[in-house]
């Protein structure tokens, strides 16, 4: 084999080796060190264990509606202008701890501007049940809302699963100084900081939350200017893309600040098609929430509206026969999508979307170009016509 | 004479004073207005007032109250509600039809009715609008 076919050969491999360096693993999915706890991929289950999942599930969701629903009866009797605390457990550090998250709770309350309310709220800790091997053991994640209902329209029930976690941390000397408590609680007080503070939201917003499990008002942090991180950027305020792989169209959509995005990401749920007979006061947290994510960081949305619009024209929104999209856009002054690509501008920087070539890949692609026209050039200047 | 009733009615409605019974400040307000309104009823002329219901309703909810009368009196019935409502229905009927409706839109509707048969009667009442929900009523019912 002639030298040059040889030295051909040689440099195909190399740019080959190089192009594959530059271009795999793909952009994007690229592994990082952190992700092992959450993103972990398990073999797929079998049908035989879906369904026992499944079944499960229906059974755990089944044993929280009754919980609360005996929970509610439990603390309806009382007479009540402060967040009612109800704690099951009762042994010798009982005190302490129920005196340190009411001091938490009352603190939190206040300083959502909160006093007497038409509908009160209710905060149950209780233990895990779960004594019962045979049984699927409840889930210890987040909290879980029985809201007002026909059978009791003045009370708000928040159902927390007592930790011992959190327990001993409450319990621990340097509780005072820490001081996380008050912002747990706060975020915890959730759909029912909001009823609270606004009343029974009216049937078109009530059915638009109701069907998308009250997700934009999960926060109740309407005196809150500042915006935390976004759960989808890492530390470095980078994008954390298996997380942005999880997350429905919409949601990406508007991290890309596309308006379409924003709007559909906010609305949906908004047309009331569900059966009547399928909505259900009770509101619980899932514990793959950050999976297929209505709009990223929404938890705060309402709250965000709710501060920039002023309460009146939030209660007129809230309470608004119009259709969703028609009240919202009327308390924002100006079009959903619009709104809602600029509120995203508070958490996230604009995602790019859509095929890129990524900056490094292009630039070895532009340097394997050049040498191969190069080479090309060379080797024709050399050729000899024998 | 009607309408004398009603202004009375109003009147003593709108003056504020201390609620005796407990509860939230809402539901205080409401049978604070009640009472005075039943009060007024029992003091316009003989006959006997009491409170039929106070709860609380959200916008376009309603509830009903059977009611017996009975023939040869005289019936007015008068609903109240909380600060934060603005529009409160009365409907009275029979088992087949309505009989006397106050749909006004305001938060003080008035009935008045003589039966000419006696039996039961149902009283709806329907929050037509209320600024922060759940508002706030009471109903009652004067005999003369």
């Amino acid at each position: 084999m002639a030298r040059h076919v040889k030295l051909w050969i040689l440099g195909t491999i190399v740019a080959c080796v190089v192009a594959a360096g530059g271009t795999i693993p793909f952009r994007g999915t690229r592994a990082s060190r952190g992700e092992a706890t959450i993103f972990t991929q398990r073999p797929a289950a079998t049908p035989a264990r879906l369904h026992a999942q499944a079944i499960a599930d229906e059974w755990r969701a089944a044993q929280m509606t009754r919980r609360l629903a005996e929970e509610r009866v439990a603390v309806r009797q009382r007479d009540f202008d402060r967040p009612v605390l109800m704690m099951a457990s009762a042994d010798s550090e009982h005190a302490t701890l129920q005196a340190r998250i009411r001091a938490s709770l009352d603190s939190a309350w206040h300083s959502l501007g909160l006093a007497e309310t038409k509908i009160s709220v209710a905060l149950v800790i209780d233990p895990i049940e779960g004594s019962d091997a045979a049984l699927p053991p409840e889930e210890s994640w987040g909290p879980s809302y029985l809201l007002p209902d026909s059978a009791n329209r003045t009370l708000c029930l928040i159902r927390l699963s007592e930790n011992t976690g959190w327990r001993r941390a409450i319990l621990r000397q340097s509780f005072a100084r820490d001081n996380w408590l008050q912002p747990w609680l706060k975020a915890n007080l959730g759909p029912c900081a909001f009823l609270a503070a606004y009343g029974m939201p009216g049937r078109s917003v009530r059915t638009w939350l109701a069907n998308r499990g009250y997700d934009l008002a999960l926060s109740p942090a309407w005196n809150d200017s500042t915006a935390p991180l976004s759960s989808i950027l890492q530390s470095d305020r980078e994008w954390w893309w298996p997380f942005v792989y999880h997350q429905s169209f919409p949601a990406v959509a508007c991290l890309g600040r596309r308006v379409a995005g924003c709007r559909e990401a906010v609305l949906e749920g908004a047309s009331d098609d569900r059966p009547r007979a399928n909505r259900t006061p009770v509101v619980t947290s899932d514990r793959r929430y950050w999976k297929r994510q209505r709009l990223i960081d929404g938890s705060s949305y309402l709250a965000d509206v709710a501060r920039q619009v002023g309460q009146d024209r939030f209660l007129e929104f809230w309470n608004s026969p119009l259709s969703v999209d028609s009240a919202l856009s009327r308390a924002l002054r100006q079009p959903v999508g619009e709104w809602t690509a600029q509120w995203q501008t508070r958490f996230t920087p604009p995602i790019r979307l859509g095929s890129s070539a990524p900056a490094a890949a292009s630039l070895i692609a532009v340097i394997l170009a050049i040498i191969a026209i190069a080479s090309t050039a060379v080797t024709a200047r050399k050729r000899q016509v024998r | 004479m009607r309408l004398a009733a009603i202004i009375v009615l109003v009147t003593l409605v709108a003056v504020p004073r201390a609620a005796a019974s407990q509860g939230k400040h809402w539901e205080r307000q409401v049978r604070a207005q009640l009472d005075r309104t039943v009060n007024a009823l029992q003091g316009t002329s003989r006959g006997q007032a009491r409170v039929l219901n106070v709860g609380p309703l959200n916008t376009d909810e309603s509830n009903s109250i059977v009611v017996e009368l009975n023939p040869g009196k005289a019936y007015d019935i008068v609903a109240v509600c909380d600060e934060d409502c603005t529009g409160l229905h009365l409907l009275l009927s029979t088992a087949k039809y309505d009989v006397a409706v106050d749909r006004s839109g305001e938060n003080l509707p008035v009935l008045h009715y003589a039966p000419t048969q006696g039996g039961s009667y149902r009283i709806k009442i329907t929050m037509a609008a209320c600024r922060v929900n759940p508002c706030w009523y009471g109903v009652a019912i004067r005999s003369s």
